[in-house]
């Protein structure tokens, strides 16, 4: 997800310089992870176990990053390579959220023993991954599509907002969607999601939007008795 | 003996159980006896086949799919659909296979082989006939062995500590990783990526808020349903929609002569026999089961048969031995399941979820607490594989028109379903909201070369581990080594040691790719 969108011949930004390119996403990339590292390193006492685990896990990562960049080491698979630091940014994620949980009280385990053992471990496995990907060849990432994931993600979304209305807090300002109830909604993510293929038909697809609409009212609230909301309440 | 018999007369008074409808008309009242149980059966092989044949649906999505509208069912209906829904969908992929040459997922690709081949000299009907009459002996077959098995390895799973359970799942998750395809580490750390997300939410003991990042829709976790439809619904929608140029062949010509001849027949019972056997046993195994079952029949028919030069344009075998093997090994994946709460793949980690949200804990104690639900669910399988044969023979016309729906509609079908399908199980917007997440996760994951299955097995099996482990630390007042000094425990770890190392030698390393490419 950090790289961004590249196409498969590998349009990266890259600063070329004799043979040995410098691979910029891909130096930046341990060193992002080594501040979250530290950061959750932060929230540990300073001189446990785990502060001093997350601290050199830091220092690790920064130092990888920093070869990579100064080196100008060539990343030879980078589906590995970003894949195990995915897992390593997941491992991290999970020590930071679960850092105020409690550990071992004696022999019983605490709140937070089990997801701190088994993000160790992944944040282990996801080393080896990374450094597999930096040393032995694969393919290329394939190029990641825009429209697709982009409007089909949008539809679920749009689906989720509409169907009961939904209110955002930021800050003091209260954004509120009212609920448009699922006949609307349906056939809203319908058509959105529509959007995402160049072959849509927009008579044919309104059609079958407009049926599959009814047929899921029929089923879901007619058939199966849930209580939704059918039309708009404002 | 007498024992068995009993139970599976159990079981099927369960499954023929009659409910009385009143109907009133011109003042008679007419109470109308309905097998509900039955019903549930048909419906859920029906509707299974219906979504299974929509090419590109496998049969994880189309149960994750369809979870929702059991939820309204009694627990031993709900199953008994869910069940059916598992042979429809995994049956309806055969279909699209044999006409389309679109395998709908993994345990039916060799199908394509011999079946695309068979349909294009015109050969489809028989094609489908013998596909669904070895898919209903091995389903006969794997039934009684289920029911066999059932008794003894619950009797097992009853000895077993806590110690032994959190090995038994190590040893469970360790054989999926070696038996799927794809880089060992890189599963390894999809489960444990499934194993830390199935931990949000509150403790089990203290009940403290885990990695909720204060938002309080979380407390209650992550919904399961809500993870396998966004990795398994909505990735693929993404990614399907990235093939932009449909490059799909139905079989033009019009299906006549359903029946395979006598000489097919012939050709066909040993591969059906062979086949069977190997199913059955391979299915047992945690993993991928069904799909190496197929791979694997088809290899041994290709390997027996006089003639392997035919392999691979149109040979009856290789459609009878995959096509049963895959059934049975669909069928008997559910011993671990049943017997011992242990889901082996991902299609079982969905029933486990399907079962939890009914109110049941799988495992040794379900047959002994709930009989009539154990062994009910064995016998609907057997009628399952029944309504298969009933519905495929007369239907595969309707079959053959739905394939024909071009994919630019059925894809906002499927994803206005599944959000529909999502919001009804909480009525809540913010799962919905989720399951997008875990769709562009997925869709990256693809792009990572990730198989998300692993993850979905971690993420059911996290709750059972974390609790079992705890468990055994406390009994053994912290001491590790009790995962060593308990017999069965050692034996299981070290049995998953082992395969972890015999999967990672370069020799069978080769072996395990060659087995997957072909």
């Amino acid at each position: 997800m950090s790289e961004g969108i590249h196409s498969p011949r590998g349009r990266r930004k890259r600063l070329t310089t004799g043979h040995h390119s410098l691979d910029v996403a891909g130096g930046l990339a341990p060193i992002v992870l080594a501040f979250l590292a530290f950061l959750a390193a932060w929230h540990f006492e300073t001189m446990s176990g785990f502060g001093i685990f997350l601290q050199l896990f830091s220092f690790g990562l920064a130092l990888a990053g920093i070869a990579i960049l100064g080196l100008r080491v060539q990343i030879l698979n980078h589906r590995d390579y970003y894949g195990g630091l995915a897992l390593v940014a997941l491992a991290l994620l999970a020590f930071w959220a679960g850092a105020d949980l409690q550990g071992m009280r004696g022999f019983s385990f605490g709140a937070g023993t089990a997801p701190r053992l088994f993000a160790g471990v992944l944040a282990g496995v996801g080393g080896v991954i990374t450094v597999t990907g930096l040393l032995t060849p694969g393919e290329p990432i394939g190029g990641y599509a825009v429209r697709g994931p982009v409007l089909v993600t949008a539809a679920i979304i749009s689906f989720a907002l509409l169907i009961r209305g939904f209110t955002f807090h930021l800050g003091d300002l209260v954004l509120r969607i009212p609920p448009f109830g699922l006949v609307i909604a349906s056939f809203l993510a319908f058509m959105i999601a529509a959007a995402a293929s160049k072959e849509t038909r927009w008579v044919e697809a309104t059609i079958i939007a407009a049926a599959l609409t009814t047929f899921c009212v029929t089923i879901f609230v007619y058939l199966l008795g849930l209580p939704f909301q059918l039309w708009p309440r404002f | 003996m007498y024992d068995f018999l009993s139970n599976l007369a159990l079981g099927f008074g369960v499954v023929f159980q009659f409910t009385y409808f009143h109907l009133g008309i011109i003042g008679l009242d007419l109470a109308v006896p309905v097998p509900m149980n039955v019903v549930f059966c048909l419906v859920g092989a029906l509707v299974g086949t219906l979504i299974g044949v929509l090419p590109g649906v496998g049969s994880v999505a189309t149960i994750a799919m369809l979870l929702p509208i059991t939820f309204g069912l009694p627990p031993i209906g709900a199953l008994i659909m869910l069940a059916g829904i598992y042979y429809g969908a995994q049956y309806g992929g055969s279909t699209t296979s044999i006409l389309v040459n679109i395998p709908g997922e993994a345990t039916s690709v060799v199908t394509t082989l011999d079946g695309h081949q068979m349909a294009r000299q015109g050969r489809a009907g028989p094609a489908l006939a013998i596909a669904a009459i070895g898919s209903f002996f091995a389903g006969c077959v794997a039934t009684v062995l289920v029911a066999a098995l059932g008794v003894p390895l619950t009797g097992l799973a009853l000895k077993f500590g806590p110690a032994e359970y959190f090995s038994l799942m190590v040893l469970g998750l360790i054989f999926a990783v070696v038996l799927a395809k794809g880089s060992l580490i890189k599963a390894i750390g999809m489960i444990l990526a499934g194993l830390l997300m199935s931990m949000v939410g509150s403790d089990l003991e203290s009940g403290a808020a885990r990695m909720t990042f204060g938002i309080a829709e979380f407390s209650d976790g992550i919904g399961f349903v809500v993870v396998a439809m966004g990795v398994f619904g909505f990735a693929e929608i993404i990614r399907n929609l990235e093939a932009t140029t449909e490059s799909r062949e139905i079989v033009k010509a019009k299906i006549t002569g359903l029946m395979p001849t006598r000489a097919d027949l012939k050709a066909a019972a040993p591969a059906i026999g062979r086949g069977t056997v190997i199913g059955s046993i391979i299915g047992i195994l945690p993993g991928a089961g069904a799909v190496i079952a197929s791979f694997a029949a088809y290899t041994v028919e290709k390997r027996v048969s006089k003639h392997p030069e035919k392999f691979g344009h149109g040979a009856i075998e290789g459609v009878a031995g995959p096509e049963s093997a895959n059934n049975a090994a669909a069928q008997t994946s559910f011993i671990p399941l049943l017997t011992l709460g242990i889901p082996p793949n991902a299609v079982m980690a969905l029933m486990v979820g399907a079962m939890t949200i009914h109110g049941i804990v799988p495992g040794p104690q379900v047959m002994t607490k709930q009989p009539d639900l154990f062994w009910g669910m064995i016998a609907s399988m057997w009628v399952g594989n029944l309504m298969l044969v009933i519905i495929n023979l007369p239907l595969v016309g309707v079959w053959v028109t739905l394939l024909r729906v071009p994919y630019r509609l059925l894809y906002p079908s499927i994803l206005v379903f599944c959000c529909i399908g999502i919001f009804s199980i909480n009525n809540s917007p913010f799962d919905v909201i989720v399951a997008a997440s875990f769709g562009v996760i997925g869709y990256w994951l693809i792009k990572h070369d990730f198989e998300p299955a692993p993850m979905l097995l971690g993420f059911v099996l996290g709750p059972l581990m974390e609790e079992n482990l705890r468990r055994a630390m406390l009994i053994a007042r912290g001491d590790l080594t009790v995962f060593m000094t308990r017999p069965i425990s050692a034996g299981l770890l070290l049995t998953a040691a082992a395969l972890l190392v015999l999967a990672m030698l370069p020799m069978l390393r080769k072996r395990r790719e060659e087995v997957f490419v072909e």
